[in-house]
């Protein structure tokens, strides 16, 4: 399915990577990381223009956001209480939920591309709840522009050869995302409670104040 | 040391999860180098049916029009659409199988002889 697919990205290059892009966030089970690797490969082989390929993964995602939120917010409580009838979409939903509560702005950035399982789910939980669209609207552009700038530009850096491509993306977004759980857990580590106490009144043979002196 | 010791002590979980985090972050950084020095010296695809000639010639770092020739393929159409593989063995009658062998043939050609 995907070779068929594949063989159909130079024929109707930008229309098929829109939808791709459309439909996955949508949450239906498309490779578009994949059809936007191998876009940014046919873009390297002059086969398409980089652009227009960009531009037309961005259009495609951005539409399929803007379908879910507004999804969310017309049908809102009765959409999502059908939707959490499945164990799998309540737990996933659950989590987009309280991502929402605590941080919309950065929730929705990042869920457009660090963990983009989540994405459509925050389209939905974030029209349901009438989150400011042109909030929704400013983070969910960025983070597709990420999305988007990433898999077809590796493919274009790659010439095409998408299992280098997603290597290397799979690599760099593990090291993104595990550096930006080092700092939020080493900040709330080294500034809980617990360890202001301890620089306070140090132990006897306990350990010195971490930052003193030059 | 000793202070990340008393802070295991005070917060165990927390703790522990910045340490795992830690070990995550340097994993996929080795895997980045790795990858990085992998893919450096494997450049080349093998060849696919739904690839244009431009993309396989882009993989190899061959010239497309010299591997037409090479290949025995048509020229890209004035202002046609890139065919891949598939499709220019489907307008020949043929098994893409023969298509690709003769693409495979063309590229250990240019590559001895460049």
């Amino acid at each position: 399915m995907t070779d068929w697919l594949l063989a159909l990205v130079p024929q109707y290059g930008l229309w098929l990577l829109a939808a791709t892009t459309f439909l996955s966030c949508l949450a239906l089970p498309i490779p578009a990381s994949i059809i936007m690797l191998t876009a940014g490969g046919f873009a390297a082989a002059g086969d398409l223009s980089l652009a227009q390929a960009l531009l037309a993964a961005l259009a495609g995602a951005v539409a399929g956001d803007q379908l879910g939120y507004w999804a969310g917010r017309g049908l809102g409580a009765r959409l999502l209480s059908r939707l959490r009838a499945d164990p799998g979409r309540d737990r996933l939903l659950a989590r987009a939920d309280a991502l929402m509560d605590r941080r919309g702005l950065v929730a929705v950035f990042l869920s457009r591309w660090l963990l983009s399982p989540l994405g459509p789910w925050i389209n939905l939980v974030a029209g349901s709840t009438r989150y400011a669209w042109p909030r929704f609207t400013a983070a969910g552009v960025a983070g597709e522009g990420v999305w988007a700038t990433l898999y077809v530009g590796a493919g274009h850096a790659f010439a095409g050869n998408v299992q280098a491509a997603s290597d290397m993306i799979g690599s760099a977004l593990g090291l993104v995302g595990g550096a930006g759980a080092v700092v939020a857990l080493g900040i709330w580590l080294f500034s809980s409670p617990e360890a202001r106490k301890r620089r306070q009144r140090p132990l006897p043979a306990g350990p010195r104040p971490p930052i003193s002196g030059p | 040391m000793t202070r990340l010791l008393t802070l295991w002590r005070a917060r165990p979980v927390l703790t522990t999860a910045f340490l795992l985090a830690c070990a995550v972050t340097l994993f996929f950084a080795g895997r980045l180098v790795v990858y990085t020095a992998y893919w450096a010296t494997h450049r080349e695809l093998p060849v696919e049916p739904w690839m244009t000639v431009g993309y396989v010639a882009r993989s190899w770092g061959l010239d497309p029009r010299a591997l037409d020739a090479a290949a025995g393929l048509p020229p890209p159409e004035e202002r046609g659409r890139p065919k891949p593989l598939a499709e220019i063995a489907r307008d020949r009658g043929v098994p893409v199988a023969e298509v690709i062998a003769e693409v495979r043939a063309a590229i250990a050609t240019l590559r001895a002889d460049p």
